[in-house]
């Protein structure tokens, strides 16, 4: 909403300056975005007085004009013909840009240099066309500033209205409002009419077939139209609200619209059949041309106004250039309603039309301005001898206004806002806002909003004019005592400590998108019926890559290591955490779990001239997993060799706790590899947090008393066949060595020339002690040789000596 | 005798001061004192004097040999501190070259806002809640006094799973969910948590947003507590020298409504941040609206509460200085390891 402050002072005679009030607005809940010098582009132009007009020496339909300017002259070459020694003329000087944008330069005709440009009202904004250059009225001081002289010195506020405020798209609206905060009387516009003879029945008849998309139908007639254009002042109001000056008639209703923000629309009656206006819903493929030229078919339940054929206006939204208003119009039917908003809103958006009327009607009205609207309109058009007005008004209201009853319990206001304000000083303000004030016989009070203020609804909204008008800021702050200890759920803590310990471990966390679209399954070779498929799917996706809710977070990660490759960033370890989701039923919301997903890729270590450059590798990723399960205290973890469609098939582990799957981790399959344009060694791990956490021993530790006796090492080294699993040889150490047997370390894998093809050396570090007493070597001999004999008997294992 | 004694004395001396290390030293001492050592000798030769001349001998060997090892000790110390400062010298790194770093993780900047807004309204008594991402249309417009014919709930505002169910285009509906989980307990909460909206990615917009909501609900709770809690966080967060204003705006789940600006860190002199206005917008809130509270069973004429919501990216922007929104989603590694 732009808002003229010159316009504004005519009903609201305010000291504050476009400034002063803009702070006010914006306080009260009229956000102010901006607020435009409008008179600037006028200003920066000057005024000339022709000193001579003599014709060009080389073109014959140019003149050149020596123009008399406040500080020097100038020679111009025009073409217009409309000019006389003497006249006036603005003169827009090399460097200066026009209203419309246009910068002027100094420009060459024929071999004579143009000094400058003069402007027609057209070129100023004024007109829609004009055909010469424009005069400005005689005895204009050549010192006068161009805005001035035009009525252009204006300030336009821009606002930002919240939606509940539909009737401050009016400027009687954001009269009101300054009023109520500054306490200065509202001048209300003058309505009266002076009606011919005639009665409006003579001329119009109207049916409302359906009220209910048109509760309010109402319509003056005007007589003897002279249609033509607008006075300066009346342009100047539209272009400072950002609307173009088209004809009297047209400038006339949006002038009013802009007023009292009720949107009319002027009908040429005797393009009306029958001069008959009927109010129903449009027949299914109804055809109608609209005023920008386009034919559009209508359905059924978009309301329209027609004649007694065919519609002649989609209401509200826009008219049909039939029954517009013409160079031949001489009676006009003007139509002030309130259609349902509902029914405007969709209809615009069927069509895409955002009108000016449109935008206001969806918004919703206040249906007691209609009426008004139609005598304002006929007044301006009186006093501006456009017309003359027929006698009577035909209304046709469905639904009288009867205005809504709120309790007034002031107490119960300030026991909301936390204010201590007493009754009258609640009530003065009411009164401001023009809400009137209702005893009941129970000795209650009850207040009863004016008819715009249709976002006014309870208590809560009753607080809230309070507030608004005494003042936000007036309000005081309070600390409202916590009777509860604020903390994270251990479920968050959980969370929490799993990203702290990765971002420890050199991992940085990303945030990548929830969703994804199909050609994504395919890029990661997920087979059709994979799991992964089973998406959540949008119905109307805003893209194909936004298309479905995320399954797995190795989509994000790979992203990201995609991105950072083709940076050619290579060297990063990355983890993300959030939610996947999975469909149940059809009406039934997804599982959304919290997983954890990381990828570690190039190089191992921070890169430096003193450090291992090695890349990482499959144990990389399995050994942080351990790490971080330690950490949060996650035991018994299963890593089994298993299979996954973004991984490469022979260095996959899926992790188990309790049989159930927990995540997995691997490299990366060779090909996703070449598709994402990665190029260092990739590994990608993805573990479920909800289980984890189920998985995570919660109990608090308790400490083991530190040994007091020396441990027995033994260093033991098997050749055992490819296939023999780690963990079955550690069973049998420890069924060998029982209690006496405390750990075993594996601290070397070895396959190569030295042994032979199928096996592999293994070396484990065993440490042998007992709680309560110093182990002897014999007793540790015979363990050894007893696991010796094991080993070979089961694995066929031999052992390797050095 | 005497005389030669003097002469090994002498260059005992002598030998023991040119030796150079502490191996040279031992030489020395060997030569002089080992088993066929020059002074052994002699000390072996006494024997063979008569007695007369024994002790007279005797003394003039003890001299000498006390003479000489208390210089070569001496010496020994002083060679044995001359060859540990050599060696610590050869052992000397140039400590101007770079350490070997032990690699470290950036936290994303999202995350860094959201745990310090976090800590501090748990430091005020709020819990953190969740919620579903994909929500029922019930929870996320209705209940929140949305009506049906509000336009974010036109399908070209939000993303649909299906008639009844889409992506929450707001953390509010975890206000609903706690209410009625806990109802009638007071409810303290804040919600960090993605949002969803259908907006094309550009510097500015992106389809997937954070939002942080809070909510507070119990008896005898008022606007200036609101008002209050704000003012702390706000100060906490961008600083104690800033200022918060209040100003009057819309949301339909909470009545009265309001726009929370904070001083700009222009001090007012006006800045292309706050567009010259010295204020920045942060934070939308208001009193829950009686309608919002009576639908989660709270009844409205004994409870009352304040909600306020805010995104996360705008306020991480502000922070640091970030003018495109996509970066966040990026994960550049130049951008992330800015973070730490």
């Amino acid at each position: 909403m732009r808002v003229s402050y010159n316009w504004l002072r005519e009903y609201v005679p305010i000291d504050l300056s476009p400034a002063e009030l803009g702070e006010k607005l914006t306080m009260a809940g009229l956000e102010v975005e901006e607020i435009i010098d409008f008179g600037a582009s006028y200003r920066s132009l000057k005024i000339g007085k022709i000193l001579e007009i003599e014709p060009h020496p080389q073109a014959d339909r140019l003149l050149l004009c020596r123009l008399q300017l406040a500080d020097g002259e100038v020679t111009v070459v025009t073409a217009a013909q409309n000019l006389r020694r003497g006249d006036l003329v603005p003169v827009a000087l090399p460097g200066v840009t026009l209203p419309d944008g246009r910068k002027i330069e100094i420009a060459e005709f024929h071999g004579v240099r143009s000094q400058g440009m003069l402007c027609s009202e057209e070129e100023l904004g004024l007109a829609r066309k004009s055909t010469g250059i424009m005069v400005l009225p005689e005895g204009t001081a050549l010192q006068a500033n161009l805005d001035t002289v035009l009525g252009l010195d204006d300030h336009v506020l821009v606002l930002e209205l919240t939606p509940n405020r539909a009737d401050c798209y009016g400027m009687l609206g954001i009269a009101r409002e300054v009023a109520a905060i500054t306490g200065v009387e509202v001048k209300l516009p003058d309505l009266r009419v002076e009606e011919a003879t005639e009665p409006i029945e003579e001329f119009v008849s109207i049916e409302v077939q359906d009220e209910e998309l048109a509760p309010r139908y109402a319509g003056r007639v005007l007589l003897d139209l002279k249609l033509g254009e607008s006075p300066l002042w009346l342009k100047a109001r539209l272009l400072a609200a950002g609307m173009r000056p088209i004809n009297n008639m047209v400038d006339l209703t949006n002038y009013v619209m802009l007023e009292l923000n009720q949107p009319l629309h002027a009908f040429d009656l005797q393009q009306m059949k029958d001069q008959k206006v009927v109010v129903r819903s449009a027949r299914e493929k109804e055809v109608i041309t609209t005023l920008d030229d386009q034919e559009r078919t209508l359905t059924r339940g978009q309301l329209v106004i027609a004649d007694a054929v065919q519609a002649q206006c989609i209401a509200g939204v826009m008219g049909s250039g039939q029954s517009e208003v013409a160079e031949a119009t001489k009676t006009v039917f003007l139509e002030s309603a309130y259609f349902s908003p509902v029914s405007i809103r969709r209809t615009a958006q069927f069509f895409a039309l955002r009108s000016e009327a449109a935008i206001r009607f969806g918004k919703g009205l206040d249906p007691e301005t209609v009426p008004l609207a139609l005598d304002r309109v006929a007044h301006l058009a009186q006093k501006l001898g456009i017309a003359r007005v027929a006698k009577g008004v035909i209304d046709l209201n469905s639904r009288p206004f009867t205005p809504r009853k709120i309790r007034f319990r002031p107490e119960r206001i300030n026991g909301l806002l936390g204010t201590k304000l007493d009754s009258t000083e609640m009530f003065e303000i009411f009164k401001r806002l023009n809400f009137k004030l209702e005893e009941q016989p129970d000795g209650t009070c009850d207040l009863l909003p004016p008819s715009y203020r249709l976002d006014i609804e309870g208590e809560a909204d009753l607080a809230e004019e309070v507030a608004r008008i005494y003042g936000y800021d007036r309000i005081p702050a309070t600390y409202p005592a916590a009777k509860v200890i604020g903390q994270l759920t251990p479920r968050q803590e959980f969370t929490e400590a799993t990203r702290q310990l990765l971002l420890g471990c050199g991992l940085s966390e990303i945030k990548t998108y929830s969703f994804h679209g199909e050609s994504m399954f395919e890029r990661l070779n997920i087979p059709a019926d994979h799991p992964l498929r089973e998406a959540v799917r949008m119905m109307v996706p805003l893209s194909e890559e936004g298309s479905l809710m995320r399954t797995t977070l190795l989509t994000g990660v790979i992203e990201a290591l995609s991105y950072n490759a083709r940076r050619n960033q290579h060297d990063l370890q990355v983890f993300e955490i959030a939610h996947v989701y999975h469909p149940t039923t059809a009406d039934a919301l997804p599982e959304e779990p919290e997983h954890l997903a990381g990828g570690l890729s190039g190089k191992m270590f921070t890169p430096a001239w003193n450090q291992n450059d090695r890349e990482v590798d499959f144990y990389d990723g399995k050994g942080l997993l351990e790490t971080i399960f330690t950490a949060l205290r996650v035991e018994k973890v299963t890593f089994r060799r298993g299979e996954h469609p973004v991984l490469h098939p022979g260095r996959t582990a899926i992790l188990e706790y309790a049989g159930e799957p927990l995540g997995i981790v691997g490299e990366i399959h060779p090909q996703i590899k070449v598709e994402f344009d990665l190029v260092a060694p990739v590994v990608l791990f993805e573990i479920n947090l909800e289980k984890l956490w189920q998985a995570a021993c919660k109990e608090v530790v308790q400490v083991k008393a530190l040994p007091k006796f020396p441990p027995i090492l033994r260093d033991l080294a098997l050749v055992l066949p490819e296939k023999v699993k780690v963990e079955e040889v550690m069973a049998v150490f420890h069924e060998n060595g029982q209690e006496k047997l405390e750990a075993v370390q594996l601290f070397d894998v070895y396959q190569g020339d030295k042994i032979p093809a199928g096996y592999r050396s293994i070396a484990f570090s065993l440490t042998f002690r007992l709680e309560e007493r110093t182990l002897k070597d014999d007793e540790v001999n015979a363990i050894m040789e007893r696991i010796i004999e094991a080993a070979t008997s089961k694995f066929g294992a031999q052992v390797r000596t050095a | 005798m005497q005389e030669e004694l003097k002469q090994i004395l002498v260059e005992g001396l002598q030998e023991a001061g040119a030796a150079a290390t502490s191996q040279e030293l031992s030489a020395v001492r060997l030569k002089y004192f080992g088993k066929k050592g020059l002074i052994t000798q002699y000390s072996r030769r006494l024997g063979m004097l008569s007695p007369e001349e024994r002790p007279r001998f005797g003394k003039i060997i003890n001299e000498v040999r006390q003479e000489l090892e208390e210089y070569l000790t001496t010496r020994e110390q002083e060679l044995l501190a001359l060859e540990e400062q050599r060696k610590l010298e050869s052992e000397r790194l140039d400590v101007e070259l770079p350490g070997r770093r032990p690699r470290r993780g950036h936290p994303h900047p999202l995350q860094l806002i959201i745990q310090e807004i976090t800590t501090t309204f748990l430091g005020m008594g709020f819990s953190v809640a969740e919620g579903p991402e994909v929500e029922l249309d019930y929870y996320n417009f209705e209940a929140l006094n949305i009506p049906p014919e509000h336009p974010a709930r036109e399908m070209h505002d939000s993303l649909y799973i299906t008639d009844k169910i889409l992506l929450r285009t707001h953390t509010s509906p975890v206000q609903v969910r706690t209410m009625e989980k806990v109802c009638p307990q007071p409810v303290r909460i804040i919600v960090p948590g993605r949002v969803y909206r259908r907006d094309a990615l550009d510097a500015t917009h992106s389809p997937i947003f954070h939002q942080i909501e809070g909510l507070l609900v119990d008896k005898h709770i008022t606007f200036s507590d609101l008002k209050g809690i704000l003012t702390v966080f706000v100060q906490k967060f961008f600083g104690e020298d800033r200022t918060v204003r209040l100003r009057p705006s819309f949301f339909p789940f909470t009545e009265p409504s309001t726009e929370v600006d904070v001083s700009c860190g222009c001090q007012g002199r006006g800045c292309r941040i706050c567009k010259n206005t010295g204020w920045l917008e942060i934070l939308g809130a208001g009193s829950v609206h009686p309608k919002v509270l009576a639908m989660a069973n709270y009844d409205p004429e004994l409870y009352s509460g304040f909600a306020f919501g805010m995104g996360v990216e705008r306020i991480a922007m502000l922070r640091y200085g970030i003018t495109d929104i996509r970066h966040f989603y990026e994960n550049d590694l130049r951008f992330l390891s800015q973070f730490s």
